[in-house]
């Protein structure tokens, strides 16, 4: 199992984690991600979900569908969600799709 | 249910002995049908009297569906004989396999009771517009008064024309992105002649028999109820349900090379060169000898790749794209080398090697129809760093049940596919152990080889940054993820061999040194040649086959 220098359970250790591991996706950024800006905003495109999904899923070690990355558009959403399911896999699974 | 070896029998026995010029089912029939871009009408009927769409409908819904690795061997036998009347009913998959994943209880009833009374779905997800971009399909349905509106266009959809009903991808949403889409699946009854065209038939060099069509809908209106999963979740659908259909279809192709090598064999005995049967010159000797191994190659790995959609379900993101590339590039570079050894006779229209053209156009599909070898790789590209990562992290041996010649295998599980793999690849983690174990000396470097390969790949995957993975990816960067496949391959072959039964020829060292020599070759077309002592036990059991007439295939069943 995978060691954090940060509690992947709290949502906002987490969203700075993620801020600077899509940061990593993203072509010709010039500053810092915006949590509450829409990823696709920045040009992360379908096969880049793919890999960033991937990335995330084997770093935190829970199942991170791509789908997950646009039904959560934003990175604070995103942490929120991933937060949650790493918290408590099974109520995570059993929550509602995002509309 | 009657057990798959005598499904297989009962199958060869009603199409028959193919080389028979009487057989209205037989080579000659499928290439005179050819020529009239048909499938020979005696062997629709065998398949009809079979029931063989049955094979396609999940048990639970009174078919025979339980088995994807069975299922492929089974359909061999019908692609050993026309890949297009193969590829014609095998291609009842690509739509009901988004029907057993995402569709609701009445849905799967309707499509399984289609099939179960011979009657045919299609598929109508591709746009020639936009290719293997299935997220950037056009092709709309708007919500007005309970009904879906639908308008655009569909085209290169097998059997359009005779299909009973449809499934169809839509874009429900303008936006962009996975939740755009959506399936629909309704009643070809409801293709009102005032608001769809039926595209005239695209005509292709190969697969002659198949016909492809396509439709374009201006305000056709389909009810709300149609919709095959939830609304905005077809993209995913379709990703997750193709990886089936990616595996199955280059594994049940492998029965083109065995014809093709066949067929070979057959001219080359009997053909006398300069005083000696043409098989005995080195140079055919080789080519026969190499295409009998890459096609253990493919058969390996097709059953690795079938066994594992059943056993390590989250791997099928890798294996779909690693089958498509692999397996499609082996079989048409050997159908195409045996090519050059057939001389003339690969050229002739009539005559009793005249299947030979027809083969040699048939196979060319595998490499770019469904998803194109190309956007394979694009495809693993993006997971090649964790795969590669986690192979380093957490090695282990793979199970025996991937390879075995028997295995059991848990329930298919379609909707519990996933559309990535999270690193998890039980060939890729097996291949740093696969030293570990007692290898015949033969064989032992030749691991070593491939091993010390996928060490390297290993280092430089790893060491990718994640915008080196995108789909403008340099040539070099895309060449890694051509390289897992081949390890990949490899890992099979090493399964294979260790885990068959001691006195079968697949637990004696030639034929795996021989696949891993070919193997390594994938890479440099000028790689090893087979030594003399391989190529003459791979010659030996080719020819024993050839006489016994079984498969030149992993199971080295019985053939009419």
């Amino acid at each position: 199992m995978t060691t954090f220098a940060f509690d992947p359970t709290d949502p906002a250790q987490l969203q700075g984690w993620l801020v600077d591991r899509v940061a990593e996706y993203l072509p010709d950024l010039s500053e810092p991600v915006d949590p509450h800006r829409d990823l696709g905003e920045y040009g992360l495109d379908s096969i880049a979900v793919v890999a960033f999904a991937a990335d995330v899923e084997e770093r935190l070690g829970t199942a991170v569908d791509p789908a997950a990355i646009w039904d959560y558009p934003t990175i604070a959403r995103l942490a929120e969600y991933l937060a949650a399911e790493l918290a408590d896999p099974v109520s995570a699974d059993e929550r509602p799709e995002a509309a | 249910m009657i057990d798959i070896g005598s499904r297989t029998d009962h199958l060869e026995k009603l199409l028959g002995d193919p080389w028979d010029a009487g057989n209205p089912a037989g080579f000659a029939a499928a290439v005179a049908a050819d020529e009239r871009e048909e499938t020979a009408a005696a062997a629709e009927a065998a398949l009809d009297n079979f029931g063989l769409h049955a094979e396609f409908v999940p048990r639970a819904l009174g078919g025979r569906l339980e088995r994807i690795d069975h299922m492929v061997e089974l359909m061999r036998s019908v692609y050993r004989r026309d890949p297009a009347l193969g590829l014609g009913r095998g291609g009842q998959l690509l739509p009901t396999v988004h029907v057993w994943t995402a569709g609701s209880p009445g849905q799967r009833r309707e499509a399984a009771d289609l099939l179960l009374d011979n009657r045919r779905i299609t598929c109508a997800v591709h746009e020639l517009a936009h290719g293997n971009d299935i997220s950037a399909s056009s092709f709309a349905a708007q919500r007005a008064d309970g009904v879906l509106r639908l308008s655009g266009r569909k085209e290169s959809i097998s059997n359009f024309d005779r299909a009973d009903a449809l499934v169809v991808l839509a874009r429900t949403d303008a936006s962009n992105g996975p939740r755009s889409h959506s399936l629909l699946f309704f009643g070809a009854d409801l293709l009102d002649p005032a608001r769809v065209r039926i595209l005239p038939r695209f005509r292709s060099v190969g697969m002659r028999g198949l016909r492809l069509g396509g439709m374009e809908a201006a305000g056709l209106e389909v009810p709300d109820r149609a919709l095959l999963g939830a609304e905005g979740t077809g993209v995913d659908t379709v990703v997750r349900a193709f990886q089936v259909t990616r595996i199955a279809f280059p594994a049940m192709s492998t029965a083109v090379l065995d014809t093709a090598l066949r067929v070979t064999l057959h001219h080359t005995r009997r053909r006398m060169l300069y005083g000696r049967q043409a098989a005995a010159i080195p140079m055919v000797r080789t080519t026969l000898a190499e295409a009998f191994a890459d096609l253990l190659v493919c058969e390996a790995l097709s059953r690795a790749a079938t066994r594992a959609l059943q056993l390590c379900p989250q791997a099928g993101s890798v294996h779909a794209p690693t089958m498509k590339y692999l397996v499609a590039g082996v079989l048409t570079d050997a159908v195409e080398r045996l090519s050059t050894v057939m001389g003339s006779e690969f050229y002739r229209r009539d005559g009793e090697h005249a299947v030979f053209q027809k083969l040699a156009r048939d196979i060319k599909p595998v490499a770019f129809a469904h998803i194109a070898r190309a956007a394979c790789l694009s495809a693993l590209l993006p997971q090649l760093p964790g795969l590669l990562g986690r192979s380093r992290r957490d090695p282990a041996p793979a199970p025996d049940a991937l390879f075995a010649a028997e295995a059991d295998l848990p329930e298919l599980d379609l909707p519990g596919l996933r559309s990535v793999a999270g690193g998890r690849d039980p060939l890729a983690a097996s291949l740093p152990t696969v030293l570990d174990e007692e290898l015949p000396s033969a064989v032992r470097p030749l691991a070593e080889e491939h091993v010390r390969a996928f060490t390297a790949l290993t280092e430089a995957g790893t060491a990718l940054r994640p915008r080196q993975l995108a789909i403008d990816a340099e040539v070099p960067v895309r060449r890694l993820a051509a390289r897992y496949t081949v390890a990949l391959a490899a890992a099979a072959c090493l399964g294979v061999h260790r885990t068959a039964p001691s006195g079968d020829f697949l637990a004696r060292p030639q034929w795996l040194a021989a696949a891993l020599t070919r193997l390594s070759a994938v890479e440099r077309p000028s790689g090893a040649q087979l030594p003399p002592e391989i190529e003459d036990a791979l010659m030996e059991e080719l020819v024993d086959r050839y006489d016994r007439r079984v498969s030149f295939g992993l199971s080295a069943r019985p053939y009419a």
